[in-house]
């Protein structure tokens, strides 16, 4: 159990820097393109990371229950499918950019323009994922609350977490006059929760001996 | 067979997953019906121009719109997951299978709502108003709006190959009634096949029309209401 919980916080750490990154990059196209392509693969390791993430969570809090952990699992695949996409979407402007004969029939500023909506449409592919992974995060933080092997304020705290995602996410889609102010409140909500749970895993572990009492007794139940 | 023995008892969180997929069958029936009730009055065929001035003039209406199919995905990824918790007793790897397809069919319904914010973006980008003109921006308009339906097609192909898979299990496990499973197959069938049909065959959707959406609005209002209403229950013996 030991190792499984340290790939996760692992991976989840991972993912944070990996996110601040892929923001920080995005304004920089035409100037850094290597920097944008890493921040691209980035991107996509992020995803994949998540995935495993998605994986060892499901394993860890099925003994909890294991439909609902089945259910969050599932919203955590379309999430990531969403981040593939993004991904796409992301690379987009590249080529756009790029200089290719054929692109030569648009105007520089055509071009630019094509190239600003991928970069949009990408980064509104990542705020309907995250609709999909605030519910993810919102299903983990009522497992962990439900569980007797990891600490309830950690649950507690996801689903706050979880509630910031949402909130951020149909803001946007609905672009409510707010939508602006939120993104601090987000980013605090999203460190607070998910740090907490990294740090949780790397400097205590879950209780070994209580999972394992909780998963024979689901399995005998 | 020993899947009959398993599937002889029927657990409590069947009973609460049957709850669930009744109001979530109505719900996102409730919820797609209304996200393209809204936004199909602003596309007006074969006038991108009056298109592009709807749809700016509406935007809230037509963000209403995405939500509202974003609340349907969200929603129907629910509904799958319990549909998998009731039949998973009838055999596993097929529930699975028809879990995994339904969930291709949300993934690409989730991400076809991505046609709707490129109109937007178009729309909206000071740039773009000023280095297109309104031709141009009209015809990438209703391309983008093409592709959205060319979304639905293959996302509904998903949808008809999964739900022809759980009726399937459905007509299996006896737990609801065979003409209601047997109408679940049929509704799933043909909407999974005109749906491909018509990625071969463009015309296709202009001749069939909503007919072929019609059999599975019954399945899925009748079976919604006949799980919230009577529940799923064991299979008599005589049977």
């Amino acid at each position: 159990m030991t190792i499984v919980t340290s790939m996760f916080a692992f991976f989840a750490g991972g993912r944070f820097v990996v996110a601040g990154d892929a923001v920080g990059t995005a304004a920089n196209i035409t100037g850094h393109e290597s920097l944008y392509r890493l921040a691209a693969a980035a991107n996509l390791i992020a995803t994949s990371c998540y995935l495993a993430v998605t994986l060892l969570v499901y394993v860890l809090l099925k003994p909890v229950n294991r439909n609902v952990s089945l259910l969050g699992a599932f919203f955590s695949l379309v999430g990531c499918g969403m981040g593939a996409v993004s991904g796409l979407l992301f690379l987009a402007p590249v080529h756009l950019l790029g200089g290719a004969h054929y692109l030569s029939v648009f105007t520089a500023e055509q071009l630019q323009a094509q190239a600003l909506a991928f970069l949009t449409l990408s980064l509104q592919a990542n705020d309907i994922g995250l609709v999909f992974f605030g519910l993810h995060v919102l299903s983990i933080g009522y497992l962990i609350r439900r569980s007797n092997f990891l600490p309830r304020i950690l649950g507690t705290l996801l689903v706050v977490t979880s509630v910031c995602y949402l909130t951020n996410s149909f803001a946007n889609v609905l672009s409510l006059p707010f939508k602006a102010y939120l993104l601090p409140f987000v980013a605090a909500g999203g460190l607070l929760g998910e740090g907490a749970l990294t740090f949780w895993f790397l400097a205590r572990g879950v209780n070994v001996k209580r999972w394992k009492d909780q998963a024979s007794a689901a399995i005998a139940g | 067979m020993n899947t009959a023995t398993s599937s002889n008892q029927l657990q409590p969180s069947q009973h609460t997953a049957a709850k669930v997929v009744g109001f979530l069958y109505l719900f996102t029936m409730a919820t797609s019906i209304f996200g393209f009730a809204v936004r199909v009055p602003l596309i007006v065929p074969g006038d991108a121009l009056q298109t592009v001035r709807n749809i700016t003039a509406s935007e809230r209406l037509f963000r209403i719109s995405i939500a509202s199919d974003l609340l349907t995905v969200v929603g129907v990824i629910i509904l799958v997951s319990a549909l998998y918790v009731i039949l998973k007793p009838i055999n596993r790897n097929i529930a699975l299978l028809a879990t995994f397809w339904r969930l291709a069919e949300n993934f690409t319904l989730a991400v076809i709502t991505l046609n709707g914010f490129a109109i937007m973006a178009l729309l909206r980008g000071t740039d773009s108003v000023q280095v297109f003109d309104a031709n141009q921006l009209s015809t990438l308009v209703s391309a983008l709006y093409r592709v959205w339906g060319a979304g639905f097609n293959i996302g509904f192909m998903f949808l008809g190959l999964g739900s022809t898979v759980f009726s399937y299990l459905w007509l299996k496990s006896h737990y609801i009634p065979s003409p209601l499973a047997i109408l679940g197959i049929v509704a799933s069938l043909l909407l999974g096949l005109i749906n491909l049909a018509s990625m071969v065959f463009p015309g296709l959707a202009n001749t069939v029309g909503m007919i072929c959406m019609m059999p599975m609005f019954f399945y899925e209002v009748g079976l919604g209401l006949w799980l919230l209403i009577k529940g799923i229950r064991i299979p008599n013996e005589s049977t």
